[in-house]
């Protein structure tokens, strides 16, 4: 009887044990560390005004919807006219070189050119105020923006990140009153979180369907 | 097949598979986004300027009530609120008051907010005798016409008073704006608060520490 394996067949078998490992390694490699590569996770976006939130926002203590007012309101949260800048920046550092785009803005009436952070592809629709009426934070999107000198992206906002809270938003919720506290405590959150998700009436059950970001 | 092809050809598999990934257009599709640029206007500018002369619909400056709009009643400043301030407007107001009105004017109201300190035109404190009496109007007017605003009828302010007021007002809806205002004016009664305003029963309370954590605390 001839034999059923050939010679080459230790080849084939050689081959495929070291091929498994290199796709092992490879689907490692995207599924996590190229996902914070390709999507420039934690890279400081350089700006036309070297922006901080962190000394806006944290030192200053000014509120998030100072600047980007329209988030309660809307699907947007708007990026700050010029002369939101201007209100303060008529009084204060008014020589500061730093802020020389900001004063040639609004004399010469062009809008700053900021450069997007975050984009989400065209194909997904998304609107803040739902989320911000329903107790998710800032900071749960969009990391600790207040300890951000330039921005930065925390999250890639890809599909099965949104999805992991649209399956169980009772992990994230807040209260209304802590939306804007960058410090919240989830240590006792197992009970609160589930009275929320009722109390703001969130359609569990709907919100993994394909039209709630599609359409 | 050799081994070297065999390695070679899965390698080109899986190269294959990842640049088959790349975007195609439907994650940048030929509309403006918000706020986005379209290159088919000069500046390149996606956002389109009004033509001169534009009347907004529905902008606050159409709308019969005056009160509710303008601050106005019989052509004076209003002397009342154009509704009735429940708790929840409070509540509301002093959310939109730390938001919007306390960098400069200070979350006491006092006008030594931190933006004050850090060199910004000190304004009054809403606690002098002039601020406490002014008319729930007053303080509507300055938000969206200016200080001391000499144009309006039936308002008398020496010619030189009339000042613009940092922009604020644009950022809020005509109902938030009275809602802050109410706020304002629960501020001014509380830092003029004696004793004698506190309830009996209640009394006691002030004499204990503050308890931390108020955290499912809800509005
Ligand atoms: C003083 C004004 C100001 C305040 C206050 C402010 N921002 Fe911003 N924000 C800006 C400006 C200007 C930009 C655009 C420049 C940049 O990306 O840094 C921006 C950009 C952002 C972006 C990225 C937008 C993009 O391109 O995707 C996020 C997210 C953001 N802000 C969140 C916040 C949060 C959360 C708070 C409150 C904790 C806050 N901001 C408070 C002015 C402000
Ligand atoms: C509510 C008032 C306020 C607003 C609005 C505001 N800033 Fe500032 N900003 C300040 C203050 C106050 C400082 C300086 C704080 C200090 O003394 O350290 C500052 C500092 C800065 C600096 C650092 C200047 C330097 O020379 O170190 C930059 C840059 C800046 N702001 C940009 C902006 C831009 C851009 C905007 C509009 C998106 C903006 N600011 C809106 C209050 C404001
Ligand atoms: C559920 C997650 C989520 C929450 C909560 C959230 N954001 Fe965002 N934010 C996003 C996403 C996603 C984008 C990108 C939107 C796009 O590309 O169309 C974005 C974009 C932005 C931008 C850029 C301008 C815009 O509107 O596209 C700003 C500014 C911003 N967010 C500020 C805030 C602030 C301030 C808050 C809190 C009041 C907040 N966000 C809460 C997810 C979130
Ligand atoms: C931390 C939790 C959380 C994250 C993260 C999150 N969402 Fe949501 N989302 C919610 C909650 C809660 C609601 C409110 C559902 C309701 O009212 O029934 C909601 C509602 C929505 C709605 C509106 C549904 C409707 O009925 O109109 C859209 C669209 C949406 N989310 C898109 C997204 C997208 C896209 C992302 C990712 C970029 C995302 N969400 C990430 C919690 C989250
Ligand atoms: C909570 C919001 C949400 C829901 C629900 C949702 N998606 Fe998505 N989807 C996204 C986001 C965000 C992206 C963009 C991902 C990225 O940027 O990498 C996306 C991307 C996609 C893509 C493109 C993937 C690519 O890499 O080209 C497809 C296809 C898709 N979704 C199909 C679906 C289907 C089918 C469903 C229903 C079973 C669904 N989605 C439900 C948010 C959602
Ligand atoms: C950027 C700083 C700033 C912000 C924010 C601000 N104000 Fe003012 N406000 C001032 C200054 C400065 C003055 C005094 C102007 C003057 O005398 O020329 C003033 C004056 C006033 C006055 C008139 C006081 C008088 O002496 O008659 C009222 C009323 C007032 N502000 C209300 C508000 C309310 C309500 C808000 C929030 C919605 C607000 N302001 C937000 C800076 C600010």
């Amino acid at each position: 009887m001839p034999q059923i394996f050939s010679k080459k067949a230790n080849y084939l078998a050689r081959g495929s044990i070291v091929m498994t490992g290199v796709v092992f390694v490879l689907i490692v490699l995207i599924s996590h560390n190229v996902t914070a590569y390709t999507h420039d996770l934690g890279v400081a976006f350089q700006q036309p005004a070297p922006f901080s939130h962190k000394h806006h926002v944290k030192e200053l203590g000014i509120d998030c919807r100072y600047c980007h007012q329209s988030v309660e309101k809307g699907p947007f949260a708007g990026l700050p006219p010029t002369e939101t800048c201007y209100t303060c920046h008529s009084q204060i550092w008014t020589n500061s070189p730093l802020l020389k785009v900001v004063r040639d803005s609004y004399t010469t009436n062009t809008p700053i050119e900021w450069n997007r952070v975050n984009n989400l592809p065209d194909f997904v629709y998304f609107d803040h105020s739902v989320h911000v009426a329903k107790g998710v934070s800032c900071y749960t999107c969009h990391g600790q923006v207040d300890q951000m000198n330039l921005l930065y992206k925390e999250n890639a906002f890809e599909m099965i990140w949104c999805l992991r809270c649209h399956r169980n938003p009772e992990a994230q919720v807040r209260p209304k009153s802590e939306i804007f506290n960058p410090n919240y405590d989830y240590s006792q959150h197992e009970t609160l979180g589930k009275q929320l998700v009722e109390q703001y009436g969130i359609k569990k059950e709907q919100l993994t369907n394909c039209w709630i970001c599609h359409r | 097949m050799r081994p070297g092809a065999i390695v070679i050809a899965s390698s080109l598999l899986v190269c294959g598979a990842i640049i088959g990934c790349e975007r195609d257009d439907m994650w940048e599709q030929p509309k403006t986004a918000v706020l986005g640029t379209n290159e088919f206007f000069d500046n390149d500018q996606g956002a389109r300027m009004p033509v001169k002369g534009t009347v907004a619909r529905g902008a606050d400056n159409l709308q019969e009530d005056d009160l509710l709009y303008r601050g106005m009643e019989n052509g004076k400043l209003a002397e009342r609120f154009p509704f009735e301030i429940t708790e929840n407007d409070l509540n509301a107001g002093h959310d939109k008051y730390d938001a919007f009105c306390s960098p400069c004017h200070a979350k006491s109201g006092d006008g030594m907010g931190m933006i004050v300190q850090r060199g910004y035109k000190q304004p009054f404190s809403f606690h002098i005798d002039r601020l406490r009496n002014a008319t729930p109007g007053y303080f509507y007017s300055v938000l969206i016409r200016g200080l001391r605003p000499t144009q309006l009828p039936g308002v008398k302010f020496e010619p030189d008073d009339d000042k613009v007021h940092p922009a604020v007002a644009h950022k809020l809806s005509p109902v938030e704006r009275w809602q802050i205002i109410a706020y304002i004016r629960a501020l001014q009664l509380s830092q003029n608060a004696t004793i004698e305003d506190v309830p009996m029963e209640q009394r006691g309370e002030l004499d204990k520490p503050k308890t931390e954590g108020s955290n499912g605390e809800s509005h």
